[in-house]
């Protein structure tokens, strides 16, 4: 996919950029307001990342001219300002998403994929990972065509994982994004384990085999072999 | 009281006190220029009466109503004695007062008391008609004083009440003030001084907003890139557990900045009054919609929540500080709770009460409230969740009671 992170900080541009052209995504990098209007009227673009506060403007007027052009890209909204009254203007300019700083790189890229998904296939379609057959707009997995039985929190668990199979998840990215960054709460670490416990429980029951590895205690990661 | 009232009180007061004394003063002079006139008359007639009967040496004059010729063993004293007397009118059936003079003399050798008298019957009424027009007199002076300080005094005043008006309506950031012309110096000097204070107040609060704004995207921004580069780091496998697990402590501590940063200047930003739009909240919905994210955390310590909420909890205050207080509280009640324990939430018209099980505090609950003193030290929470919810009750003015009692921990917040 062709991705614009619109974003003054380099060095976090830069970071997203190599995190998400790992991921197979080819991406390109604009500091300021002026270049990133230029970009958007010449290239198409399948998601734009943009900060709100930029050097010669608003990222919330790119968003404008992004809906006013009619294009189709998918709008992802990275900023530091995470007042109700910001993520509302940003959303209601036809953002899709509204990310504050600091984010997971995984929560970005399940983000981005979720709304991939929605754009491309309008959400209905299935896709499969290893024995699992997943239905995002169902929000339901089958192993060898057998329903699983999972809870809301589990299977959003179980998605968050497929979307970032293959890489290291440490506890907290994994808390943030099951309760969201509201929750000041060391505690809710350890609730995590509750949640990944029964889904592993699961998945060992229903596949033979528990995909989920523990990586040094602190971590876990989904493969796929 | 208000100014214009005081100083038609002591205006008036004044007005009336000199007013009597002058009054008093008037009819004394009148009264005894009067007298004295009455006097010199009295006496030289009586003078005469007197001449006349010595040069006849005879006393010829027989008494009458105004006069009284009465005879005296002897002639004691020739002074002349003026006396106010009153007599009985048997005609019009009333007494009337009089003047009267008397001298004793020898006339053609016999000793005589001879006394000559006057009616006051008409200066009374002189005197009467005099007190009616000076009290009308009064009457009218006050009443026109009242009328010309009123008008004339609000008058004057009026770019004062203008100003003072002006500044009771005044928010920052508001419609900026109309200051009105005046000619009066004073009023004139006291709007240009507090035009200038506003505009120093103004710069100063864009500048501290401008600054916790900022300050929040400008830290925010590396630390993002910081987390960014680490996670990215944690992917390689060729690291070793001890280095993962040290750069895993980078990580967090760097996350525990970043929401330090960002409490903090919640703070300084409630405390700013930064959050000035207040509207009607319903505390109710808000509820109710907050608890399910909530719930699962609970459950996740085997935390039973139980709701109890009537309609109509209607207070008015910035939605998102509501938001963050009712936050900031379920999440409280959550983290300060032992396993199996429970949360009553009771939200009522004008209270939201919300009990939770927990172990028995260590210290003065009202600690709680100030910034960093946390209930459990080995926490790595910020210790900022209560002063955020007290400085969201001071902004709104809302009152917060924060106890513990039989076991259970109670927030009690009045609306």
């Amino acid at each position: 996919m062709k991705l614009l992170i619109i974003e003054d900080e380099s060095s976090l541009a830069e970071s997203l950029k190599e995190y998400l052209e790992e991921e197979g995504h080819v991406c390109e990098i604009v500091a300021d307001y002026g270049k990133a209007h230029q970009k958007i009227h010449v290239y198409d673009y399948d998601c734009v990342l943009v900060d709100i506060t930029l050097p010669g403007g608003s990222g919330l007027d790119l968003i404008d001219e992004l809906k006013k052009m009619h294009a189709e890209s998918g709008i992802i909204i990275i900023s530091a300002k995470d007042s109700l009254d910001d993520r509302i203007k940003g959303l209601e300019l036809g953002a899709d998403d509204y990310l504050t700083k600091p984010f997971y790189l995984s929560e970005l890229n399940a983000r981005l994929n979720a709304l991939m998904r929605r754009k491309q296939y309008k959400g209905d379609r299935k896709f499969m990972v290893g024995k699992l057959t997943v239905y995002p707009q169902k929000k339901e997995v089958e192993v060898e065509g057998k329903q699983m039985d999972l809870t809301a929190k589990e299977y959003d668990l179980l998605n968050y994982f497929i979307t970032n199979a293959n890489r290291v998840l440490t506890k907290e990215a994994i808390a943030e994004h099951v309760w969201g960054d509201h929750y000041d709460m060391v505690d809710s670490f350890d609730f995590i384990y509750v949640h990944i416990r029964n889904l592993r429980k699961k998945l060992q029951e229903k596949c033979g085999d528990d995909p989920i590895k523990t990586v040094y205690g602190m971590g876990y990661k989904f493969k796929t072999v | 009281m208000k100014l214009i009232n005081k100083t038609q009180r002591i205006y008036l007061t004044l007005v009336i006190v000199l007013l009597i004394v002058w009054s008093g003063v008037f009819l004394y002079a009148i009264s005894s220029a009067i007298q004295n006139n009455i006097d010199e008359t009295l006496q030289s007639e009586l003078q005469a009466a007197v001449d006349q009967a010595k040069r006849k040496n005879a006393m010829e004059i027989s008494s009458t109503q105004f006069l009284t010729v009465k005879a005296r063993p002897g002639v004691r004293d020739t002074t002349v004695k003026f006396r106010d007397t009153t007599m009985f009118n048997s005609v019009e059936q009333e007494t009337f007062p009089y003047r009267q003079v008397s001298t004793q003399a020898r006339i053609g050798g016999k000793a005589y008391q001879i006394t000559m008298r006057r009616s006051m019957v008409e200066y009374d009424d002189l005197f009467e008609t005099i007190l009616i027009m000076e009290i009308i007199f009064v009457a009218l002076l006050i009443g026109g004083l009242f009328l010309i300080n009123r008008t004339v005094l609000q008058q004057l005043w009026s770019p004062f009440y203008n100003t003072l008006q002006q500044l009771t309506g005044y928010e920052l950031e508001g419609k900026s003030i109309e200051w009105e012309e005046t000619e009066v110096d004073e009023f004139q000097r006291l709007n240009e001084v507090l035009k200038d204070m506003i505009a120093q107040i103004e710069t100063e609060y864009q500048t501290l907003k401008a600054f916790s704004e900022n300050a929040s995207h400008e830290i925010q921004t590396p630390i993002s890139s910081m987390l960014n580069r680490i996670e990215i780091m944690l992917q390689d496998e060729s690291l070793s557990e001890d280095q993962w697990q040290r750069l895993q402590q980078v990580e967090h501590a760097a996350r525990k900045l970043s929401r330090l940063n960002k409490a903090l200047l919640l703070l300084t930003k409630i405390e700013n009054r930064q959050y000035p739009q207040s509207k009607a909240v319903d505390l109710a919905d808000l509820m109710k919609n907050l608890v399910p994210e909530y719930r699962s955390l609970a459950e996740a310590k085997n935390i039973s929540m139980d709701l109890n909420i009537e309609s109509g909890a209607i207070v008015e205050m910035n939605p998102e500080l509501a938001e963050m207080m009712l936050r900031n509280l379920l999440s409280n009640a959550i983290k300060h709770n032992v396993n199996d324990g429970r949360i009553d939430i009771s939200l009522r018209s004008d209270s939201l009460a919300i009990v939770n099980t927990g172990p028995e505090p260590e210290d003065d609950l009202d600690e709680y409230f100030e910034r960093f003193k946390k209930q459990n030290t080995s926490s790595d929470s910020l210790g900022l969740g209560l002063p955020i919810v007290l400085a969201i009750t001071k902004d709104s003015n809302l009152t917060i009671n924060y106890y513990y009692k039989d076991g259970v921990y109670v927030v009690e917040l009045d609306y």
